[in-house]
């Protein structure tokens, strides 16, 4: 019997970022980046384990705009092209490189940029193929989100958070051929009543952020050591805030480590002009091309970085996950003392830290599990539905409202920066169940329009928007997809409501925004 | 590019580079009149200052979304336009954090001087907010169209626009907003367990999972779960303490300052949209006021077996000296990316030396305190009693 149960999650997911309108669009590289750097290498790793009969489980969300986007031709397209592109220019830095402090570096972004060629004709373009197919195997569980990451919490109706919660459902069926055990509430975003529409959806368990399950009610006898049932009969697990911070802490985090790559030197910016410029954006700008050739080296500026070497750093990701594991095994000894009974310490992280900030991630993952079953399995990887299936009584709960955002609670999505919105959301949320009950069963041009109609407000609640616009990062980005799905969605309404539906006018709008073939309106009655 | 990097470049080469990019540029143009035409065509993103360390970019579910940040390359586009204004007199109340509300409005300048006109000279627009404790007005601008609130964890709120008359009446500007719930900020005092089995066909669970069973087997569409009853699954109290230290000794809770509700307990944030577009105003707001605690014994969607498990009352503890455990220097054969090297385990070392700890640098990756909150937001576990 294993001391404990160690529940590895990590949450994939971009925000729908495809313009067909522009070949070139910047934020398509968002996904050029995650495929190349996260998920192919994690895909890679959990297959490898696998195949040499490994133990490994891996709960990993794929959000249902980004399973859109890997089964979108149009994409899969983009994403060979702009790596072909890339290839190239790795097929040139090798020679260049030669005989210089970065020349293993060098070989391996051609290595990994073929490999990567190699996978996408392997699974007919698709990566959803291979998800599966691990799926199949056992080694990988699959589960949703909200459907276009909206958060729960700041949407006003009933309707539109059901809508987000089923509509995620479908499109999961959609994609992997059966129903979701689970799903990740997009920022972890919980408030009391979702469980209620995730257990109408059918789902079984969700996650929440640590406080969720301290401050709920009543008290949780096992913390966040064990899944709780909230009442509607809906599992929720509590994130574990040491591994969380043994990965997260800018202080103690494992990916500070002075041998891993420094992602702020990139050969975008480094490489002379003319050298880099074929295969920077049309624009000439200089920006990241993910050719990285230093390392954190200390805290020192950038410039004197010194030149990053992969055997090294990897055989360091190699012991970082076998301290993981052994943190995880101390902690899981002293917790199954105090709770007789086998703990489950639950680690969610974004999956794109491993990879493509943290470039030796999927490495670490890997030696997770390799760590793990040489502890002879005293610490055993499972899945959340596996942990559900293993330890079927547990305690009722109602998880307190709460999200995984700065300080806990919604502030990330709700402030100054970002406040305007959710007037315009409100008022669409409103709208669009008035429509759904107005007809009742449309056909025809006006059901396209009023499916169309739902994707623009599901485009418009992604909380990416919100996000980006505290971080101040791409802020006119967020700015104006928000303000395009508002208009786009009010020119629907009025269009329909006005009875003077253009066909023509829907179908440009649909070509734009074409996530979820399969919505159905009438979700929102 | 930047003008010093164009500086550097002799003149052949500017002209060569103004005519890869189209710029007329004739032979009598000088050198800082080239760089002047070419300059704003090849403006870079600034590079990251140099900085300590690797800055870490902010987290979320799009970080690399949100922090890749590449410059954009379609120009400043707004985006379509979109109302200013829906036409509809109402007032929301969304929730921050435990101690935060946020209100939005919208008043028709039709309705404001309806209301106006009956108000009388010199009337004040006030926010009321319903509190546990009471009833409190603020004065604000309308035309702010939102206002920030500072409340209190644990609490039920409404509230609603008015106009207050030089005699102390007040004269609704739209009807009441929807009703919220800040979350308490502690753990619950409640300590009365509830045990639930949910009746799951194992087979059908893993099937899910991937690990066995055939593909679509199940023939299981919702969770079967035991019959709960009235006692155990209560959740409607106001029994919520709550204080504003989030560091709490849960033994101590009984020193814990309390505070009870006033309102009813109700789905916070969540009203039912019905009625409200068709009837053409926001006045018929339908809240869905039922308590958690009827709601989920309402609850139509399981199938009935009951069994409870008393397990004896344990607390947890946390878990000294696993917190801040360093980086151990857990030597593993240092192979990239090879199968064979599998680390072993060694002996539990708490006490190692913090190997990599003293010369650790921020990591390239999300800020901890930033969204995650895993360094700023402090909270311990609760301690095992003595």
């Amino acid at each position: 019997m294993p001391t404990g149960h160690l529940m590895l999650v990590l949450h994939a997911h971009l925000p729908f970022v495809r313009h067909p309108e522009d070949p070139h669009f910047l934020e398509e590289h968002w996904l050029v980046e995650a495929i190349t750097e996260t998920y192919i290498p994690i895909l890679h790793r959990m297959e490898t384990l696998a195949d040499q009969g490994v133990r490994a489980r891996l709960t990993m969300t794929w959000s249902p705009p980004l399973c859109e986007m890997l089964a979108d031709p149009l994409l899969q397209e983009r994403y060979r092209t702009r790596t072909a592109q890339l290839l190239e220019l790795a097929e040139q830095e090798v020679p260049a490189k030669a005989h210089s402090p970065f020349a293993e570096a060098a070989v391996m972004y051609r290595d990994h940029l073929r490999f990567c060629l190699r996978q996408m004709e392997r699974w007919g373009g698709n990566l959803l193929s291979w998800v599966r197919a691990l799926m199949e195997r056992g080694v990988v569980e699959p589960i949703t989100c909200t459907a276009t990451h909206g958060f729960l919490p700041l949407m006003l109706t009933r309707e539109s958070r059901r809508a987000q919660i089923e509509i995620a459902v479908a499109n999961y069926q959609k994609h992997f051929g059966r129903p979701p055990a689970g799903i990740w509430l997009a920022e972890c975003g919980f408030v009391p009543g979702v469980d209620e529409l995730l257990a109408d959806a059918g789902l079984r368990f969700f996650f929440v952020d640590t406080h969720g399950i301290y401050f709920g009610e009543p008290r949780p006898r096992y913390g966040v050591y064990a899944p709780v049932y909230t009442p509607a009969g809906v599992a929720a697990f509590g994130r574990d805030p040491e591994s969380s911070r043994s990965v997260w802490s800018s202080e103690t985090g494992y990916p500070g480590d002075p041998n891993y790559r420094e992602f702020y030197r990139d050969l975008g910016y480094d490489g002379d002009y003319e050298y880099v410029r074929r295969f920077l954006h049309p624009d000439g700008v200089r920006r990241n091309l993910g050719l990285k050739y230093h390392r954190v080296t200390g805290k020192i500026p950038l410039h004197e970085k010194q030149a990053y070497v992969p055997t090294p750093a990897f055989g360091k990701a190699m012991e970082h996950g076998a301290d993981f594991v052994q943190q995880r095994l101390l902690q899981a000894r002293h917790l199954a003392d105090i709770i007789q009974r086998p703990p489950t310490i639950v680690s969610p992280y974004d999956a794109e830290l491993f990879g493509h900030w943290w470039f030796e991630g999927p490495q670490f993952i890997e030696s997770i599990f390799r760590a793990a079953q040489a502890s002879g399995h005293e610490l055993l990887p499972m899945t959340g539905s596996e942990v559900l299936a293993d330890s079927p009584v547990n305690q009722v709960v109602m998880p307190s409202a709460s999200s995984w955002g700065d300080a806990g609670y919604n502030g990330v999505w709700l402030n100054p920066t970002n406040d305007w919105i959710y007037r315009h959301l409100h008022m669409a949320e409103l709208r669009m169940a008035d429509l759904a009950r107005r007809f009742p069963d449309a056909t025809g041009d006006l059901k396209r329009a009023l499916d169309q109609c739902a994707r623009e407000l599901l485009l418009a609640q992604s909380s990416d928007w919100a996000f980006i616009m505290t971080t101040g990062t791409t802020v006119p980005y967020a700015v104006r997809r928000t303000k395009d799905h508002i208009s786009r969605f009010t020119d629907l309404h009025d269009m329909i409501l006005g009875n003077r539906i253009d066909p023509t006018a829907v179908d440009a709008i649909a070509w734009r925004d074409n996530i979820f073939s399969e919505i159905d309106y009438r979700i929102y009655r | 590019m930047t003008p010093d990097q164009l500086m550097r470049m002799t003149i052949k080469d500017l002209r060569a580079l103004a005519e890869r990019h189209g710029v007329e540029a004739g032979s009598k143009l000088r050198k800082d009149q080239l760089i002047g035409l070419l300059a704003p065509l090849l403006a870079t993103t600034p590079r990251p200052e140099p900085v300590p360390a690797p800055s870490a970019p902010p987290a979320g579910s799009s970080t690399l979304a949100a922090a890749s940040a590449p410059a954009p390359s379609q120009g400043p586009n707004p985006g379509l336009p979109i109302p200013d204004r829906y036409g509809i007199d109402r007032i929301v109340l969304l929730v921050q954090d435990p101690q935060h509300l946020y209100a939005y409005w919208e008043i028709d300048a039709a309705t404001f001087h309806r209301v106006a006109s009956v108000a009388g000279d010199g009337c004040t627009p006030v926010l009321l907010i319903d509190m546990p404790h009471g009833t409190e007005a603020r004065e604000v601008d309308l035309r702010s169209g939102n206002y920030y609130i500072n409340v209190g964890p644990g609490g039920t709120f409404r509230a609603r626009l008015a106009l207050r008359g030089r005699d102390g009446r007040l004269h609704a500007l739209a009807a009441d907003s929807n009703v919220v719930s800040t979350p308490a900020m502690a753990p619950s005092q409640r300590q009365d367990e509830a045990w639930m089995e949910v009746d799951e066909h194992f087979h059908d669970l893993l099937a899910r999972a991937g690990g066995g069973g055939a593909p679509g087997e199940s023939s299981l569409n919702r969770l079967t779960k035991r019959t709960l009853s009235a006692r155990e699954v209560a959740l409607g109290s106001d029994d919520s303490d709550f204080t504003t230290d989030l560091t709490v000794d849960v033994g101590d809770m009984s020193a814990a300052d309390r505070t009870s509700a006033s309102l009813s307990r109700r789905v916070p944030g969540d009203f039912s949209s019905h009625s409200l577009l068709s009837s053409g105003s926001l006045s018929s707001f339908h809240l869905s006021s039922h308590t958690l605690s009827s709601h989920s014994l309402s609850s139509g969607v399981f199938s009935s077996h009951s069994r409870w498990t008393q397990v004896p009352a344990v607390d947890l503890g946390s878990s000294p000296g696993l917190t801040q455990a360093p980086v151990a220097a857990n030597p593993a054969p240092a192979t990239p990316m090879g199968p064979a090297a599998v680390p072993t385990l060694a002996a539990p070392a708490p006490s190692a030396p913090p190997a990599v700890a003293a010369t650790v640098t921020a990591p390239p990756l999300p800020r901890p305190g930033q969204i995650k909150g895993a360094d700023t937001v402090k909270r311990s576990a609760p301690r095992r009693r003595p």
